[in-house]
């Protein structure tokens, strides 16, 4: 595998697969990957399935990924599942929803643990989606973990955003208009065959008409997942979403991007640090906060102006 | 202060042979997470060659058979697709199986959540696999 670039922008299987691992783990490989890749970026469309738990965002996934097929479409998919905040493991159960054993040489498959990334994907998520993208895939389809809320993530890696949910649950709709509805570019309402699904249909709608920003006013789809019932009007309709231009409008540059994973990174960094340090000053911050002598913001200076310190003093 | 993206290992776990929908694979599973591995399950065993397939995409370190009753076959079936698709590096397991050997089989564990000896076999594994696997420059 000495031409591994060359190969991996033929989209050869093993290639792909563990220039993906060398990415997800930082390994000392990382870097050129992320330098071979870059030149060939921005070809794949990027769609995001987001939504909560329940709602059957990977069997959708799945149908979605057959129909593209029938397209003659190639398919990257990155399946992002939780990690246990106790022991770090992970189940990663969304490939066989997806794909059942499908042999298929048009589909990647790749499932990421979150490892405690907040957010909805994993920190390496939008790094694996640019692999897949290098390697030639036409889409590349991205699922969310799906805790609910705080998956807005994924607008900024996904160009088509796909907000899935379940009829008829009041606190479903809460938790979209709390979080994903206004990222939302293209809405389901998966089991359509259910009661209410028309009235949560026709809920969403409401609530979608006063959220437009960019001029594209996000469809409500009624899809049934388990037999293809709307699949094809959900493709047709993230193709024109594509065609449109609007796609991507609040897709952040690749710059703002960084930004936003070096925060994170630097934040991730930062609190293992502030937790785990044997530093008698951070037990003396939280001595005063206990005794209510600062605020957490005042304290959270403080333990910064420690870390400064010791870079100047370096 | 290094943030460490090392893991202890990423595991394909199948059920091979077992007829029921199987909770205690489901146990099974949980257990293998709660000793820190990352678990692809991909529920029942249809065919050897996507199995392979499976894991090579997903670049996992061990693939665990729940394999209560299994006999020998399915077994050295998998084997030979792990070898004809180049991934003589990752550790088969069988968990529960009969068989207290096969050809290709690096180990056998028990069918119910792991303890400590065993994650500690099966995180061994997996880094002996990770290192053997060669990774982008094999």
């Amino acid at each position: 595998m000495s031409d591994w670039p060359a190969l991996l922008r033929q989209g050869d299987r093993a290639v792909l697969a563990r220039a993906i691992t060398a990415v997800e783990n930082e390994t000392a490989d990382a870097p050129a990957i992320y330098a071979a890749v870059y030149p060939h970026l921005g070809k794949a469309h990027v769609v995001g399935f987001t939504g909560p738990p329940g709602a059957g965002k990977s069997t959708l996934a799945g149908a979605y990924i057959g129909e593209l097929r029938k397209r003659d479409l190639s398919v990257g998919v990155v399946a992002v599942d939780p990690s246990s905040p106790l022991s770090g493991g992970a189940i990663l159960g969304d490939r066989v929803r997806m794909t059942g054993h499908a042999e298929d040489d048009g589909v990647f498959v790749r499932s990421l643990a979150s490892r405690g990334h907040l957010g909805g994907l994993s920190r390496s998520a939008a790094r694996v989606i640019d692999v897949m993208d290098a390697a030639g895939k036409d889409v590349v389809v991205v699922e969310t973990v799906g805790a609910g809320q705080s998956e807005v993530e994924v607008a900024e890696v996904a160009h088509t955003k796909v907000v899935v949910c379940a009829p008829g649950l009041g606190d479903d709709i809460q938790a979209i208009k709390a979080g994903i509805l206004e990222i939302a570019d293209i809405l389901v309402v998966n089991k359509a065959d259910l009661p209410l699904a028309a009235r949560t249909a026709k809920q969403l709608s409401g609530m979608l008409g006063l959220t437009s920003r960019t001029g594209w006013i996000p469809p409500v789809l009624r899809t049934q997942a388990t037999n293809g019932a709307g699949v094809d009007e959900l493709a047709d309709t993230i193709d024109h979403h594509r065609r449109e231009g609007v796609a991507g409008r609040d897709h952040a540059s690749p710059l703002r991007r960084m930004r936003r994973l070096l925060a994170s990174s630097a934040g991730e960094t930062l609190q293992s640090w502030i937790d785990t340090a044997d530093n008698p000053e951070l037990d003396r911050i939280c001595e005063r906060l206990l005794k209510g002598e600062v605020t957490f913001d005042q304290a959270a200076r403080l333990a910064l102006d420690i870390l400064t310190r010791r870079a100047e003093g370096s | 202060m290094q943030a460490s993206n090392t893991h202890p290992g990423k595991v394909l776990m199948v059920e091979v042979g077992t007829d029921e929908h199987d909770r205690s694979a489901q146990a099974l599973a949980a257990g293998l997470r709660d000793g820190g591995l990352e678990v692809v399950f991909t529920g029942r065993f249809a065919d050897a060659g996507a199995l392979a397939r499976s894991a090579l995409e997903e670049d996992v370190d061990l693939i665990v058979l729940f394999a209560p009753g299994a006999g020998p076959s399915p077994i050295a079936d998998i084997a030979a697709a792990l070898d004809r698709a180049g991934l003589r590096h990752i550790g088969l397991v069988a968990a529960g199986s009969g068989e207290q050997t096969a050809p290709g089989l690096a180990a056998v564990i028990g069918a119910g959540p792991p303890e400590g000896d065993t994650l500690e076999k099966l995180r061994k594994l997996a880094a002996q696999s990770r290192a053997g696997s060669g990774g982008l420059h094999k």
